[in-house]
C-alpha cells in the first residue's frame, strides 16, 4: 500500500537524507503532468496475444508451402524469412501506432523467423551440397537483432525464451553437457544483475526492452532446474549432469542477495538475524543438492518481492511447489531419508522464523 | 499557489516517479529511497512480514510433505492402527494448535488449511487398509462433505479453491465411473460443471461486492471461471463440428455459452473491471468463431488459409483495442 505523502516532501525528504537535493521543480510539475503513456497489458493479455500470433505465422507458412511461393528449404526461403522480419521491424517503428499493424508486425515477424530458421538449420547439414556451418550462432544473431529492434514485449520475451533453448540445444549437440551449469548460472547471476541495475535501467529508458529479456531468462532458468526429476535423469551421461554444482552456485547467491538487501536496510552483515538466513540458506542445500530448483525458486521469490514483481512472485511459488513435489523422485535418498530432511527443514524454517521475531527487533547498522 | 507547487502538493504515486527517472530528472539512487519512502519498495518492516509469512507458509509445507514421504516410506511394514493413529494424531494436534491462535490469524487459516489436507490423507489411508471395492469418487466426496464446515469458518480463500476443485474433481471421477455412455445423463457432465463453477464464482462475487475482504482475491473466481468457460466451450465445438450425433443438450448449452459471454463482458466491462475475465471471454469467443468459419469455408481453396490467418490477427487487434478501451473508460469513470 503506498503511503499517504506529496512530491514535495518525498524531495524534502530525501534532500535531508542528501539524495538528489537539486530537483527543478518546473521541469518536475510538467513531466509529473504530462498524458500518461498507455499502460502495458497485463500478463495475461499479452500470452493470449504472442498464442494468437504464434497460430497466424504458422497459418501463413503453411499458406507460402501449399501455393509453393516457398517449395522447398532453400536461399530463396531464407531471403524470404529475413525480409519478412525486417519488414515487421520496420512497420513496428516507423508504421502509424495502431494496434492492428502492431500485431500485424509480430505475426509476420514470428512467420519470418520460423522460415529463416528452418532454413538456417536445414542447410548447415545439407550433405549433398557439401556445405557444413554451425546453425545456432547465425539464429542467435538473428533473435538478438530482433531484441535490439523491434519494440514489442512480446516477441522480445519470445526470442529470449528461442536463444535460450538454442544456447541448449548447442550444449547437447556438441556433448559438452558440463556448461549446462555454467549456462544456468549465467542465467541466475543475469538476472540477479539486471534486478539490482533495475532502476539505473529505467533512468536509461532500457526498461521497454529489459523486462521481456528477463521475464524470458527466469522462465528458462526454471525450465533448466526441472531437468534434475525430468526424462533427462535417463539420458546416457546423466552422471556428467552434477546438479550439485548448480545447488551450490545458487545458494551462494541467494546468500549475496540476503546480505545485500541486508545492507541496504541498514543491517550489519554479520547480525544475528542475517547470520541465521545464511545459516538456513545453507541447510537448504540438504534437499536442494538434489532439487536445486527448491534454492532457485527461493532465490526468484525473494526478487521478486524486493523489487514488487508480484508475477515473478506467483510465477517462483508456483514452480517451487513443483519442485519440492518433484523431490519425491529423488533416487539418491532413500524416501526415509528424504523426509526426515524435509521434516527437519520445516521445523528449521519455523524456528528461525520465531527467532527473528523474538531476537533480532531494532538491530541495524 | 502556481500550478508547479500544486503538483508538488499531490500525493506521490510510483507512476510519477518513474516518469521524473525516464527524464533524467532524479537518478536511479533518487528513484530507489523515493519508492522505499512511498513504501512500494519493501523497507525493513515489510520484509519482517514476508520473512514471517514466507517462514511460516515453507515450514508448514516442508513438514506435511516429509509427514507425507515419511508414510509412503513405512506404510508396508506399519500396523493398521499406527497408521491410522499416526494421521488422527496429527489431526487432533492440529485442532488444538488453531483453539490456541485462532482462526482468525494467518497462522491459524494456514493450519485450517493443512487440517483439510490431513482429513484427505486420514480417508485414503482408511480406503487402503479395509478396502471395500468402492469406487474413489465416493472418498472424495465423503472428504469434501467432512471438510465443508471448517471451509466454510475458514474465510481463506485458498482453502475455498481447493474445496472447489475437489468438488469439480468428484464430478469427474463420478462421471468416470459410475455413468455409462448409455445413460440419458452421460451427456450433462458439461451442464453440471459450468453449474458447480459459474456458481461458485457468483457467489465470489456477491461475497466480494458485499464488502468481505477475505474475498477481494481475484485470481480463485478467475481460475474458476476458466473451467466455467471450458465447461461451455467443449459442447459449442461439437455442435459446429458436428461429428456424429450432437446430444440435444449440447445445443442449449452453445445458447448459454453465448448469454453467458453477454453478462459477463458486460459485468466485468461496465460494473467491475477485470482485464482476465474479459480475455478469457474473448479467447473463447474467438475458438467459436474461428471454428465455424473454417467450417464453412474449408473446401474454400488454399487462400483461405491465408485468410484465416490475417483474420486472427485482425480479431486479436480488435479485443485488444476493445480492452485498452475499458480499461481506459473505467479509469475515467473512477476519477
Amino acid at each position: 500500500m503506498t503511503t499517504q505523502i506529496s512530491f514535495g516532501e518525498v524531495f524534502n525528504r530525501m534532500a535531508g537524507e542528501g539524495i538528489d537535493s537539486s530537483v527543478p521543480t518546473e521541469a518536475v510539475a510538467k513531466i509529473i503532468s504530462a498524458k500518461a503513456e498507455e499502460a502495458p497489458l497485463p500478463w495475461y493479455v499479452r500470452l493470449f496475444v504472442g498464442i494468437a500470433a504464434w497460430i497466424a505465422a504458422i497459418l501463413i507458412v503453411v499458406f507460402l508451402f501449399i501455393v509453393e511461393v516457398l517449395d522447398d528449404i532453400d536461399t530463396k526461403t531464407l531471403i524470404f524469412g529475413l525480409v519478412f522480419c525486417a519488414i515487421a521491424i520496420l512497420i513496428n517503428r516507423f508504421g502509424p501506432r495502431n494496434t492492428f499493424l502492431e500485431q500485424l508486425a509480430l505475426a509476420i515477424s514470428l512467420t519470418g523467423q520460423v522460415l529463416a530458421g528452418v532454413v538456417i538449420f536445414e542447410m548447415s547439414y545439407s550433405y549433398s551440397s557439401g556445405i557444413s556451418y554451425d546453425p545456432y550462432f547465425p539464429t542467435i544473431v538473428l533473435e538478438l537483432i530482433i531484441i535490439a529492434l523491434h519494440r514489442n514485449s512480446v516477441l522480445r520475451f519470445i526470442s529470449t525464451i528461442i536463444i535460450t533453448s538454442l544456447i541448449v540445444g548447442m550444449i547437447f549437440d556438441k556433448d559438452i553437457v558440463g556448461m549446462i551449469h555454467v549456462f544456468t548460472m549465467a542465467l541466475a547471476v543475469g538476472t540477479l544483475l539486471i534486478f539490482i541495475s533495475e532502476y539505473h535501467l529505467i533512468s536509461r529508458g532500457l526498461e521497454e526492452i529489459t523486462y521481456p529479456v528477463v521475464y524470458g531468462m527466469i522462465l528458462s532458468f526454471f525450465a533448466l532446474l526441472t531437468t534434475p526429476a525430468s526424462a533427462f535423469s535417463t539420458y546416457p551421461d546423466y552422471n556428467d549432469f552434477n546438479w550439485d554444482i548448480s545447488a551450490i552456485g545458487i545458494l551462494i547467491l541467494l546468500a549475496f542477495l540476503t546480505v545485500y538487501i541486508a545492507r541496504g536496510l541498514g543491517y550489519r552483515p554479520f547480525s544475528k538475524g542475517v547470520v541465521a538466513l545464511l545459516i538456513t540458506s545453507a541447510l537448504l542445500l540438504v534437499p536442494g543438492i538434489r532439487v536445486p530448483g527448491i534454492l532457485g525458486a527461493l532465490l526468484m521469490l525473494a526478487l521478486g518481492f524486493w523489487r514488487g514483481h508480484r508475477v515473478l512472485i506467483g510465477i517462483s511459488t508456483a514452480f517451487l511447489v513443483y519442485y519440492i513435489s518433484t523431490y519425491y523422485y529423488s533416487l539418491d535418498w532413500t524416501l526415509l531419508v528424504k523426509s526426515l530432511s524435509l521434516m527437519a527443514i520445516g521445523i528449521l524454517f519455523l524456528a528461525l522464523r520465531y527467532f527473528l521475531a523474538r531476537f533480532t527487533k531494532g538491530e541495524t547498522a | 499557489m502556481d500550478d508547479s507547487t500544486d503538483t508538488l502538493a499531490t500525493q506521490a504515486t510510483q507512476e510519477g516517479m518513474l516518469k521524473l527517472a525516464r527524464a533524467k530528472v532524479i537518478n536511479a539512487r533518487a528513484l530507489e529511497r523515493a519508492l522505499e519512502i512511498l513504501g512500494i519498495a519493501p523497507g525493513a518492516t515489510q520484509w519482517n512480514r514476508f520473512l514471517n509469512t514466507g517462514l511460516l507458509a515453507l515450514g508448514a509445507a516442508f513438514l506435511i510433505t516429509g509427514v507425507f514421504f515419511f508414510f509412503a516410506y513405512n506404510w508396508a511394514d506399519m500396523h493398521r492402527f499406527v497408521k491410522l493413529g499416526i494421521v488422527e494424531g496429527l489431526i487432533i494436534t492440529a485442532v488444538a494448535y488453531i483453539s490456541y491462535k485462532s482462526l482468525d490469524t494467518l497462522t491459524g487459516k494456514i493450519t485450517l488449511t493443512v487440517l483439510a489436507l490431513l482429513v484427505g490423507a486420514l480417508l485414503s489411508v482408511f480406503g487402503q487398509i479395509y478396502q471395500t471395492g468402492a469406487d474413489s469418487w465416493r472418498g472424495y466426496v465423503l472428504c469434501s462433505v467432512l471438510i465443508a464446515g471448517w471451509v466454510w469458518v475458514s474465510k481463506f480463500s485458498p482453502l475455498w479453491f481447493i474445496w472447489v476443485l475437489l468438488l469439480n474433481l468428484c464430478l469427474f471421477l463420478y462421471w468416470g465411473q459410475v455413468v455409462d455412455y448409455r445413460d440419458p445423463i452421460y451427456d450433462s457432465l458439461f451442464l453440471w460443471l459450468f453449474l458447480f463453477n459459474g456458481l461458485a464464482v457468483l457467489a465470489w462475487e456477491v461475497g466480494s461486492a458485499k464488502g468481505l475482504t477475505w474475498l477481494a482475491n481475484r485470481w480463485t473466481p478467475r481460475l474458476l471461471s476458466l473451467l466455467a468457460f471450458y465447461a461451455l466451450l467443449v459442447p459449442t465445438l461439437d455442435v459446429i463440428n458436428g461429428y456424429g450425433e450432437t446430444p440435444s443438450l449440447f445445443y442449449f448449452m452453445a445458447g448459454l455459452f453465448f448469454v453467458i459471454n453477454a453478462l459477463v463482458i458486460y459485468f466485468y466491462s461496465a460494473r467491475k473491471l477485470d482485464l482476465f475475465m474479459l480475455t478469457a471471454s474473448a479467447a473463447s469467443l474467438m475458438f467459436v468463431l474461428n471454428a465455424q468459419v473454417f467450417n464453412w469455408f474449408e473446401n474454400a481453396g488454399d487462400f483461405f488459409i491465408l485468410f484465416m490467418g490475417i483474420f486472427i490477427i485482425g480479431q486479436t487487434a480488435l479485443v485488444v483495442t476493445l480492452l485498452r478501451r475499458a480499461s481506459n473508460a473505467w479509469e475515467q469513470e473512477q476519477k
